[in-house]
């Protein structure tokens, strides 16, 4: 895929009592270093646990995530 | 580093330290200075020293890291260990069809084709685990 899936996890973090990857990690279910992983942008996390995380920070999930596809003309 | 991977080099290292030990057995073993019964009580030893001793790891591990240890494994977890068992699976693939032809084109004994499916099972488990580390390291 050509698109390149952003995210706000650290601000959104930063927001909520700067909140740190392990807190927002046992919140989701997941390990630190897969929350690291997903604010790196180095993996795209399942709609479950992108859903989950738009939960935490009671924000529509377009607000966390990001997608900027490559147009195709 | 996450348990996960921790409990991979566990597993990585005390398969290498256990075909080591097997290795000499085996060379002892074509030399004659140890008896073929002997190589095969190795062999037995090192099973299930192989089996034991990550579990006996992961038990160590776990105390130590207890959070690490109650949380499952997560998807981005299960998607490394995946990936690196179809690696692995390709490799035993191709090494048992390798075998299989051995076995009918080369003169054999039991022991040596026992060793070279021994064998091939442990490249796999090895790419296996090796792979798996890689992934936690590159962190996708």
């Amino acid at each position: 895929m050509d698109g390149e899936i952003t995210n706000n996890i650290r601000r959104l973090r930063f927001d909520h009592d700067e909140m740190t990857q392990q807190q927002l990690a046992d919140l989701i279910g997941v390990t630190r270093q897969t929350i690291n992983a997903i604010e790196l942008g180095k993996y795209s996390p399942s709609l479950e646990v992108a859903f989950r995380i738009a939960a935490v920070f009671k924000q529509p999930l377009e607000d966390v995530f990001q997608y900027r596809g490559k147009s195709k003309r | 580093m996450s348990l996960r991977e921790k409990f991979a080099w566990a597993a990585l290292i005390t398969i290498i330290v256990g075909v080591c030990a097997y290795a000499v057995a085996v060379v002892l073993g074509y030399q004659q200075v140890i008896r073929y019964h002997h190589v095969l009580w190795t062999a037995l030893c090192l099973l299930i020293a192989i089996i034991l001793l990550p579990l006996l790891i992961r038990a160590l591990l776990a105390m130590r890291m207890p959070r690490g240890a109650v949380t499952e494994q997560d998807e981005r977890e299960r998607l490394f260990e995946l990936k690196a068992t179809r690696i692995a699976f390709f490799v035993l693939a191709v090494g048992l069809m390798l075998s299989t032809f051995f076995i009918i084109h080369a003169p054999a004994t039991p022991l040596d084709i026992a060793n070279g499916v021994l064998g091939i099972t442990v490249v796999a488990y090895l790419i296996k685990f090796g792979a798996e580390i890689r992934y936690h390291r590159r962190g996708y």
